[in-house]
């Protein structure tokens, strides 16, 4: 089989397939979406409550994440939450509603309502089970979120016993991972058999791969936290806290938090950027067959239910944490390069927009925490190599017999790098790696909503709020992680203010710098939570003929074919598919085509 | 016959109205689903396999320290516990057992043949039913008690992997009930044996997990 490119104009965009399309208009969005949408199985419908569920978490979170770093501004005393362990239950539901409550069901939502408009399906495998999902998700959120306002949390040093807040916090959290997992399986399930004639796993749009591959591995992981959660919720009914129980509850299930896993909530970054990067350059991906596999080779390596330190105090020496640690950064690099030479070859400037930066914001951050994650075990790796070079020093040493002790200061520099890794390890590195991870997940949330605005929302979303957004959510991000980071490398601990802390001079300085970054990044949420509105409340529709409504950004993937919003069942299809851009192809037939029969 | 005629154009319609809406076959998104959905589970006891494992090495490690200083140890499983052999291994051969009758089941779709296929679902059902009955029996005879402060985390850990062990039962159970409705529902269970398929996927897998707990808690100890 043979691909025909069609080169687009630059100027245009529009493709010839396109330039033929029977003109359309914006739909507006149903009236009232959560009555429509409480007894719905469109999965446009459902997806866009997933997003407004996960954008209205997501300022509970970010102002969790202020109100935490306020906190360990002064690190003498606790002058905002009541007690030491409330604070501690704050900074641990911060993280657990950042990733549970926020990033990945912004990603889900995104993926529910785009993931069969790519593939030209009419709808996800088991809507039902998608509705079932939400709602689920949606109450365990909210029964959460009201556990630790009782005082609940993943820390309870009250004593023996662990109360009934931490319990439903516990319960609650388990709930929320499971329906999680129910609306992966509904994901994983729909890109298998939901394809279009003609479209196999080797020509997916790299959304939809990235999210099969995102989906695969919170599925095979997330069973994991719950089992987690079962055992120290048993051992929790018992009447004395055991192993599983009292302080040391967010301990055990900080791995989800941590390198690897936390970079599995960042899959879809790739994704994003394999779309809005060939659109940009108004021209196929070059080398996609590298770019599906960079990212099943990221998700892979980012499985990381392996690496659970509570269980094995070692875990993360083992070959496979730190060799995987150290190349988690390789797939993400070889995506790059694919990009690098889409560009060279399209010898033309990109079209700029705010998905476009978007998506290349999140990919820095990204970059910068596999960055992170790789210093991090960098010295564990060279502590055995030194080690060795000194023993061969040590067997020319003994002339042969291999009784030398070696240069000393090699074991010192040995004993040394073995140190650095045990002391750094619990430190707030982990914290601005975790940070900078899920606000790249965040960073292409966005850059999804604006770029599929028009199928989201039915309306366009602005480009100047999103560049603005986009600038203050990863100046935030650094803002906020690398002081972390700094404090990390200066041996202070991830749950600053832990019990037996000693603060270093400068840390507080370090830790205001964080605090104004993670303002910055609040600042920037609020600018993407106004541009929804915006657009969709006031936004007029589009009357400039040139921009053709069903594809504006120029996209080459099935999803731009139909209206925007879509209808029910999406489109008038049915497509044969013969390339991972069907649009750009010559022999694609095009049912919305003027003259197509449907 | 009567003496009532009928024009050709009425009969093609007759035809067209009682006739059977003809049958497409589904893709396997039921067989997908069911898959991704017993990958959860079996990940789910991978971790509390892990948990139990690690668990009950690091305790025997630290008893083989204390053993060293010359000091008392305790068990894993404490002494007061009684952990009986019988009953699980019975609950293994009764779920072994089931498999061939789920199969037949699955045959027996296959073949259209409804009474042998609800007869087999319904042999399944009372399997799990006394596999359910032995745990309770198991839980009641083994004098476990998760507030034995000081001593292992044994009894959290068993009675985590039994209790989820038995909500996957109940899970089964509910998948060949399911098949079984789709069944009595239908012209031809030919037409649904994807569904008990999938419901025979899903019990393999619980009585595989089964059998890893056998081994793993009861004969290892």
């Amino acid at each position: 089989m043979t691909i025909t490119e069609i080169e687009p104009d630059a100027s245009a965009a529009p493709s010839a397939g396109r330039e033929a399309m029977a003109p359309a208009v914006y739909q507006r969005l149903p009236k009232n979406i959560l009555a429509d949408g409480a007894s719905s199985g469109d999965h446009k419908v459902i997806g866009r409550l997933w997003i407004l569920g996960s954008l209205l978490f997501g300022l509970f979170t970010l102002v969790a994440d202020v109100l935490v770093r306020i906190e360990r501004v002064d690190t003498d005393s606790v002058a905002i939450f009541t007690s030491l362990t409330t604070y501690e239950q704050w900074f641990s539901m911060h993280r657990v509603s950042l990733v549970f409550l926020f990033v990945v069901p912004l990603l889900i939502g995104i993926a529910m309502v785009m993931v069969p408009l790519q593939i030209g399906a009419p709808s996800l495998a088991f809507p039902r089970a998608a509705a079932a999902a939400l709602w689920s998700w949606a109450v365990a959120g909210v029964i959460m979120v009201v556990s630790w306002a009782i005082d609940g949390g993943l820390v309870d040093r009250s004593g023996a016993v662990v109360s009934q807040a931490t319990q439903l916090s516990m319960l609650a959290l388990a709930a929320v991972v499971l329906s999680l997992l129910i609306a992966s399986l509904v994901i994983i399930t729909t890109i298998f058999t939901e394809r279009s004639k003609g479209m196999s796993l080797y020509n997916v749009p790299l959304f939809t791969w990235s999210m099969l591959v995102a989906a695969s591995v919170w599925l095979l992981s997330l069973p994991v936290l719950f089992s987690n959660l079962m055992v120290m919720w048993i051992d929790a009914r018992g009447t004395a806290a055991q192993s599983f129980g009292g302080g040391r509850l967010y301990e055990q299930i900080n791995w989800v938090f941590d390198q690897p896993q936390v970079f599995a909530f960042a899959i879809p970054v790739l994704g994003i950027l394999g779309e809005t990067v060939p659109v940009a350059l108004r021209r196929r991906l070059k080398n996609y067959d590298m770019a599906m596999v960079s990212i099943g080779a990221f998700g892979a390596l980012s499985f990381g239910a392996y690496a659970q330190t509570y269980f094995n105090p070692n875990a993360n020496t083992t070959w496979l944490y730190v060799v995987g640690s150290i190349t988690l950064i390789l797939p993400i690099l070889a995506f790059l390069g694919s990009c690098a030479l889409t560009a060279t070859a399209a010898r033309r400037a990109p079209v700029m927009s705010a998905h476009l930066a978007l998506s290349v914001m999140a990919l820095l951050a990204l970059l910068t925490a596999g960055a992170l994650a790789a210093v991090r075990v960098l010295d564990s790796l060279l502590a055995p190599v030194v080690g060795f070079l000194n023993r061969i020093v040590g067997f020319f040493q003994g002339s042969g017999s291999g009784s030398g002790a070696g240069w000393e200061f090699l074991s010192d520099f040995e004993g040394w790098l073995g140190d650095t890794f045990d002391e750094i390890a619990a430190t707030s590195v982990s914290g601005a790696m975790v940070q900078l991870t899920l606000i790249a997940g965040l960073l292409a949330g966005v850059a999804g909503l604006f770029y599929w605005s028009s199928k989201i929302f039915g309306r366009r979303l602005p480009n100047g709020l999103g560049m603005l957004a986009g600038l203050s959510l990863l100046g935030g991000a650094m803002l906020s992680a690398l002081p972390d980071a700094v404090s990390g490398f200066l041996e202070q601990p991830d749950f600053a203010k832990a019990p037996g802390y000693v603060a270093r001079d400068g840390v507080e300085l370090l830790n205001l710098i964080s605090l104004i970054g993670s303002f910055a990044v609040l600042a920037g949420f609020g600018l993407v939570l106004l541009a929804v509105p915006v657009a969709v409340f006031f936004g007029g529709d589009d009357d400039d003929e040139d921009i053709d409504n069903r594809n504006p950004v120029g996209g080459h993937t099935l999803e731009w074919l139909t209206e925007s919003p879509p209808p029910a069942g999406n489109f008038e299809g049915p497509f044969v598919v013969t390339s991972e851009a069907p649009l750009l192809d010559e022999d694609f037939q095009n049912p919305y085509a003027e003259g197509a029969s449907a | 016959m009567s003496g009532t005629t009928f024009s050709s154009t009425d009969l093609a319609h007759a035809v067209v109205s009682e006739a059977p809406a003809p049958f497409v076959p589904r893709k396997r998104t039921l067989q997908m689903g069911t898959a991704a959905f017993t990958a959860i589970w079996v990940m789910y006891f991978g971790g509390l396999f892990g948990a139990y494992v690690s668990s009950r090495n690091t305790w025997k490690l630290q008893q083989d320290g204390l053993a060293a200083a010359g000091d008392s140890v305790t068990s894993w499983i404490p002494d007061s516990a009684q952990v009986e052999l019988t009953a699980p291994t019975i609950m293994t051969w009764t779920l072994l057992m089931s498999c061939i009758t789920m199969q037949w089941a699955v045959y027996s779709f296959k073949r259209s043949d409804r009474r042998h296929g609800l007869l087999a679902l319904a042999t399944q059902a009372m399997f799990g039913a006394a596999v359910i009955n032995q745990v309770v029996f198991q839980w009641k005879q083994l004098g476990l008690v998760i507030d034995d402060a000081g001593g292992s985390s044994a009894a959290t850990l068993i009675y985590t992997i039994t209790a989820s062990h038995v909500a996957m039962i109940i899970v089964a159970m509910c998948l060949l009930a399911f098949a079984a409705f789709r069944a009595l529902a239908s012209s031809d269970t030919k037409d649904h044996v994807d569904v008990v398929a999938s419901a025979a996927t899903f019990w393999y897998a619980m009585v595989g997990l089964y059998f890893i707990i056998w081994i793993l808690i009861f004969i290892t100890k």
